[in-house]
This record gives C-alpha cells, structure tokens and sequence, in this order.
C-alpha cells in the first residue's frame, strides 16, 4: 500500500502542518479529536485505506504541525486543513471529523462546500448555547487533565472517553490506544487551546446550510459529548443519517470495530 | 463555553449578544455582518498570498506569506468569538 508524508508551508509561512496519506482512490480527509496527532487514526486508516486514499494530518501545536499564531479556532485548524487539499491539488474530498475534528469538518463543509463530497461528523457537537454540555464532573476533569502527567491523564481519562461495555470486554484495544497516544509528547498549550477552541465553536445556526451528504455518527454512552448533540446536528443537516452506537461511549472507533465499514460504505456510496 | 461559566457569567454573555445582534439590525443584521467579515478576512488572506507569490525574494516572499497567515489566524479568532457571543 503507497504511503506518503509532507509538511505544507505556505510559500515558507510559519504555519506548518504535517500530514500523510496512504492508499490509493477516492480521498478521505480524516480530521482527529482534541490533543491528539493524526495517528490517532490509525485503525481507521487501516480500514479505509484498502479503497481509498486516506490524509491524516497533526492539527497546529501538535506532533509536527506549528503555527505562526496562537489562533486555536475551528475556523483557524479548518483553513489549515484544506491549506493541505491545496498543497495536495485536491478539489473534492470525502471528510471524516471526530470530536472536535468534527467542529473543524463543519466549519470546512460551511466555508468550503465545492470540495466536500461527502461529510461524516463522529461524535462531536454543533456548539454555541444550543449544544447539550457534558456534566460538571467531565468538564472539571478536562480542566484538571491538562496539568497531569501525559500517563496518568490517559488512563484517568478511560471512564470518560469509553462505554461500560468497552472497559470491561476491550482492555486490550484500550491499552493500544493508550500506548499509540503515549507515543505522541502532549503539547500543554496547544491542548488548552483547542479546549477554549471546541468550547467557542459555533455551527448551530449554519448547520441548515450544509448541502452535503452527511452522516452523524455518535456512541449512545458518551459522557464528554452528550448523544443528544448527534440527534440536534442530524435534524439540522438537511438529509443527514444517523447512526447511533447503543453501547458505545466517546472513542467509538475504538469500540466499534464494525463502524469503520459502515463509515467507508457510505463514503462508496456517495463517491 | 457555557458549560465553562457560572450562571451570573452566562446572563451578562446572553445579554451582550442581545444587545448586540439589536445594533446590528439596521446593517442587515448579525448573521449577515458576520458572513460579510468571513468574506472580506478571507479575501485579504488570499489576497495577500497571491502577491506573495508573485515576489520571488526571499526573505521578502516569507513575510508576506506570513502575513497572510496573520490576517487570517486574527479574522478566524474575531470569528469565532462573533459568532459564539451574536450565536449566528
């Protein structure tokens, strides 16, 4: 399978975003989670990439990725997002957001529609006032999370990121997400920055705009992104499917083992 | 962002988005003067990289390149708070 990496700097700016890409045929942007590096997809990509040819990419401030401007917005990280599909001379890619990669994918969907083939939104939210927040326990703890050591805050952050079922039947793939996560050094500011920018994101009232094919994928027993936020975006996207993951919490892909096929069948689908 | 603030905090927030999505009635309201922003950022931004593409000294060619970057990170976070505190 061809696998290719590279660094967009635009005509040699400041801001550098590291992406790489892997396979062959129609393209699928995947756009990951809050303090995470584009590796974080790792099983997604495995199984995308047999029909597709899949980006990832390290959001500004993490892995190999920086910026010329402290400026964490899902506005910023989506402008850095297609700067790649430039870069790459892509004009149409299938998008893929989970979390609040999913806040940048709306934002792309919004402000870029020409290049958006088809959009898929993993539990995330469309923010503002209208979004379901989290319970105060979840939001104390993310604030508590970004000063614990990179160890203890993964595995202190297993009871919110997985679903009851996962935590007892999946230790194995749960150890293996923490051990690819660990492998990443955790950028402190850039993580604060991308909480202040998923807690201002604002889609709520724009949603009714996107025209794209979209699929709003969420777990039913996510405690850091209520499900009642895919119900929300599903009625606002005009024609958007809804897939909810009955025993599933936050990190579904990791769950839901299956849910990567359904994902690129409906990518096939709309190719 | 709510989630974040005390409930004293939220009422001023929602009380300044009131009043200002009110004053911006009479210039075709908030949603419409905040796409209208979008749109000027944006087009500075790129306008700004298209001159720099046509200057091939560096390091003058990387200045403008950053400027461009400039002008866009400071419109996407005048943006962003628009449109979390107008909520459009």
């Amino acid at each position: 399978m061809s696998s290719r990496s590279g660094i967009v700097d635009r005509l040699g700016g400041r801001t550098r975003i590291y992406w790489e890409s892997t396979g062959t045929g129609d393209p699928v942007l995947l756009i990951h989670g809050l303090g995470l590096s584009g590796g974080a997809w790792w099983r997604t990509v495995d199984a995308l990439a047999g029909a597709m040819r899949v980006i990832t990419f390290d959001h500004r401030g993490i892995g190999q990725s920086e910026s010329l401007t402290y400026a964490y917005t899902t506005e910023a990280m989506a402008d850095d997002a297609v700067s790649i599909l430039d870069d790459l001379e892509i004009d149409r890619v299938h998008l893929y957001g989970f979390s609040l990669g999913g806040m940048v994918a709306q934002q792309i969907a919004l402000r870029n529609p020409t290049r958006v083939q088809s959009l898929v939104l993993g539990a995330t939210h469309s923010g503002g006032r209208h979004a379901a927040f989290p319970e105060s326990e979840v939001v104390a703890f993310f604030r508590r999370r970004a000063t614990m050591p990179s160890e203890e805050a993964a595995w202190a952050s297993v009871p919110y990121n997985y679903g009851p079922r996962s935590r007892a039947e999946q230790v194995d793939r749960i150890a293996e997400d923490i051990e690819r996560r660990l492998a990443n050094p955790f950028n402190e500011q850039a993580y604060r920055g991308q909480l202040l920018a998923a807690s201002l994101h604002n889609c709520y009232r724009r949603l009714e705009r996107i025209r794209t094919p979209t699929l709003v994928v969420h777990g039913a027993r996510d405690r850091i992104i209520p499900a009642a936020n895919a119900h929300m975006i599903a009625e606002r996207v005009p024609g958007a499917q809804l897939k909810i993951l009955e025993d599933a919490g936050h990190l579904y892909p990791t769950e839901e083992a299956a849910v990567d096929g359904a994902i690129g069948e409906f990518f096939a689908a709309h190719g | 962002m709510m989630a974040f603030m005390d409930d004293a905090l939220g009422r001023v927030v929602n009380a300044a988005g009131t009043v200002g999505r009110a004053a911006l009635i009479p210039w075709g309201g908030a949603e419409a003067c905040v796409d209208a922003y979008e749109m000027a950022i944006r087009a500075l931004s790129d306008a700004q990289l298209t001159i720099a593409r046509t200057v091939e000294v560096e390091p003058v060619r990387a200045v403008l390149a950053s400027y461009s970057e400039m002008t866009r990170d400071i419109g996407a976070t005048h943006l962003s708070r628009l449109r979390w505190l107008l909520d459009v």
